[in-house]
């Protein structure tokens, strides 16, 4: 399992690595896309990867100086991978983000220009047809005046002699990696090249790899699942990355399976959603040949996980050889680079079940009957998992669920030009206690056995489809939907009823909304639909309830402050229940995820 | 994959039903001339029904094929090969 180590992991970079193979096996694949249908489109093998990097490196660094930022919009295709290599060589920050198509897709746009304002690029690099460049300069305004190009321009650049003139140090900048904050607000987490090479040990060590790695993706890159697992990881172990579009595997999920067959991966992995989609949307018939008997790692994070889905996928297809020991629970998060903790290569995933009163007053009690949780594993190398008492900020007992705080050596240095939220999420110290600084995760969960169960979130995020969603940017897109609606006055949030995440809007509405009789419920199921529109339009998600209310009955603070978490009590306890009662035909809908196959 | 001859009719009427019944409505709410992100059909939902109507259709359909002919009229028209 041991790769040999080139030279000590406190100075080695990615690049070091990437050269350490290129000498070893040049002409060794290292990545492969394929096409919509499946079929090989492009092989990028060691040397050629290389070269194409150089003389990216070299083309950036005609017009840009050190730490510049660039700006990385390629949607599918292997542009991505030299492109930012290049930028790494060149010592030029890469930003890689969204590329906002379709164009009309209004949250992306805005996600976009926030990033762009806060961190400022020098150049975009785009691999888009050029009427879409055209149109993009013309949405993105704060984009019109820098400087576009593209991969294939930048390698056309003579790589001038030498490599790399640019070695970076450990702690330069690498990269940064735009998932946190809200569209209003987006954090970049500053990854350093000491916290890039740290997270990928800890994969190499955690997931077993080596050179034999054959891994398999589909999740976007510019996701940080997608490109410290399926682009950095081969690197780093010298393996062979097959990579395809998410649209391919959304449009027919058996393509992923079937990649996996076809190259004999070892390992792959996507959040929760995209197994329980294998087992709603694949059928018996697509499956023929199958052969999953040599997927070691079957790795499921970025989502809770579930026992069910687990259980369901292992079931469905351990006909076609997937063994239920590869399924991999993991945990970890951006402002962590990635990993924090996974289970054990070849073992089954270890379930507690709990008692579920004892639960969510805090307590661990383990049960006969309660929710079966999942452990997310252990800790690697000298990365340190503590629970926190969200309420006194101490050290929690041993059965209680607190926040997760990560420790150690390796991690980001903090968000980009943002030191107020840098100080509250990366330097964290226990009260009473002086050890620390630690990243405060906002997820909340406890230690058992020494492994590590997710228990929920302090933040108010709601995840459907492996994306964050900011409930304030869903609230505001709410209340802008219909003239009944209040600035303020909503609140959106997730319930979890341990087998799914729902979406779930309250919606303060005057206009006689909020009325016992057939005309007020005609009211706020026009509200509802607006609502439900307005949403699925702006962020691509469909609402599984929409509650509309009287201003009234939404819980605040004594200043007037929405409590989404006092809000969404109040909904599991079943207090809005007669204002959700719909008329015929506007059943309420079950889950945004497409369960029924055809 | 072996090519219907499908109407724009009945592809039309084919993917009301289908987008009905994705987003749990009775079809007479689903109309042909909404644009798709105003019917509350999520990005994900888009894809699937682009890959169902690859499979109905017999021709070849482009997973952003609701961005592309943004109506359930226009997408009927071109998946119909009108």
């Amino acid at each position: 399992m041991t790769t040999s180590q080139p030279t000590s992991l406190l100075t080695t970079t990615v690049l070091d690595r990437l050269q350490h193979y290129v000498d070893q096996q040049p002409t060794a694949p290292a990545f492969t896309f394929l096409n919509e249908s499946g079929g090989e489109q492009q092989t990028l093998t060691y040397d050629a990867l290389q070269s194409t990097a150089h003389s990216i490196a070299a083309g950036l660094r005609a017009k840009l100086g050190r730490g510049d930022r660039a700006l990385l919009l390629l949607p599918e295709g292997l542009d991505f991978v030299p492109a930012f290599l290049g930028c790494l060589q060149a010592g030029v920050i890469a930003v890689p983000a969204y590329p906002p198509l379709p164009l009309h897709s209004k949250q992306r746009l805005e996600t976009l220009r926030s990033i762009v304002e806060d961190c400022r690029p020098s150049a975009v690099i785009v691999a888009v047809p050029p009427e879409l460049v055209d149109a993009l300069r013309g949405v993105v305004p704060e984009l019109a005046d820098l400087w576009w190009t593209t991969v294939a321009e930048l390698s056309a650049t003579e790589a001038s002699g030498a490599p790399a003139d640019h070695r970076p140090g450990p702690d330069d900048l690498a990269f940064l990696q735009y998932t946190s904050g809200s569209t209003a607000l987006p954090k970049g987490v500053t990854v350093t090249h000491r916290a890039l090479a740290y997270n990928e040990e800890m994969i190499r060590e955690a997931f077993e790899h080596d050179e034999g790695l054959t891994g398999v993706g589909w999740l976007p890159l510019f996701h940080d699942m997608g490109l410290i697992g399926h682009v950095v990881q081969p690197l780093w172990v010298g393996g062979h990355s097959i990579l395809m579009s998410p649209l391919t595997f959304i449009k027919h999920p058996v393509r992923w399976l079937r990649a996996i067959s076809d190259y004999g991966a070892t390992t792959s992995g996507a959040p929760n959603f995209a197994y329980d989609m294998c087992v709603n949307r694949i059928r018996e018939a697509d499956c023929e040949g199958l052969d999953l008997s040599r997927w070691k790692v079957a790795y499921t994070g970025a989502e809770p996980v579930r026992d069910r889905t687990l259980r369901a996928f292992a079931e469905r297809f351990s006909a076609y050889g997937f063994d239920s020991a590869a399924s991999y629970p993991c945990y970890g998060l951006a402002e962590a680079t990635l990993l924090v903790t996974g289970v054990r290569v070849s073992d089954e995933p270890t379930r507690l079940t709990v008692d579920n009163e004892a639960l969510s007053a805090g307590r661990v009690v383990p049960s006969d009957a309660g929710s079966t949780l999942v452990s997310s594993g252990v800790t690697r190398l000298d990365r340190e998992v503590v629970i926190v008492d969200p309420d006194t900020g101490e050290r929690a007992d041993a059965d209680q669920v607190g926040e997760i705080w990560i420790g150690g050596p390796g991690l980001p240095t903090g968000y980009w030009g943002n030191p107020d939220a840098t100080e509250e999420t990366f330097a964290a110290k226990p009260a009473g206690g002086g050890d620390g600084p630690y990243l405060r995760s906002g997820d909340l969960g406890f230690l058992y056995d020494g492994e590590l169960y997710i228990t929920g979130r302090c933040k108010d995020l709601i995840i459907i489809g492996g994306r964050n969603h900011y409930p304030q940017d869903i609230e505001l897109t709410a209340e802008e939907a219909h003239s009944a609606l209040r600035s303020g006055s909503s609140a959106a949030f997730a319930a979890d009823d341990g087998e799914a995440e729902r979406a779930v809007i309250v919606v303060g509405a005057g206009q006689g909304a909020a009325g016992r009789d057939a005309e007020a419920a005609a009211k706020r199921a026009e509200i509802a639909r607006s609502v439900r529109t307005a949403v699925a339009t702006v962020h691509g998600i469909t609402l599984d309830d929409v509650v509309v209310v009287s201003p009234k009955t939404v819980p605040r603070t004594s200043s007037g402050k929405v409590q989404r978490g006092a809000c969404r009590a109040a909904y599991l306890r079943g207090e809005y229940a007669y204002e959700t009662a719909e008329p015929a035909g506007e059943a309420p809908r079950e889950s945004t995820e497409p369960k029924d196959a055809p | 994959m072996t090519t219907k001859h499908l109407t724009q009719r009945q592809v039309r009427t084919w993917m009301v039903r289908r987008v009905a019944e994705l987003l749990k409505v009775a079809p007479e709410a689903v109309s042909p001339q909404a644009v798709f992100g105003e019917l509350g059909l999520s990005s994900l939902q888009a894809v699937q029904l682009a890959a169902e109507l690859e499979e109905f259709t017999g021709r070849q359909i482009s997973a952003t094929v609701v961005y592309e002919y943004p109506t359930i009229e226009e997408a009927a028209a071109y998946a119909a090969g009108a």
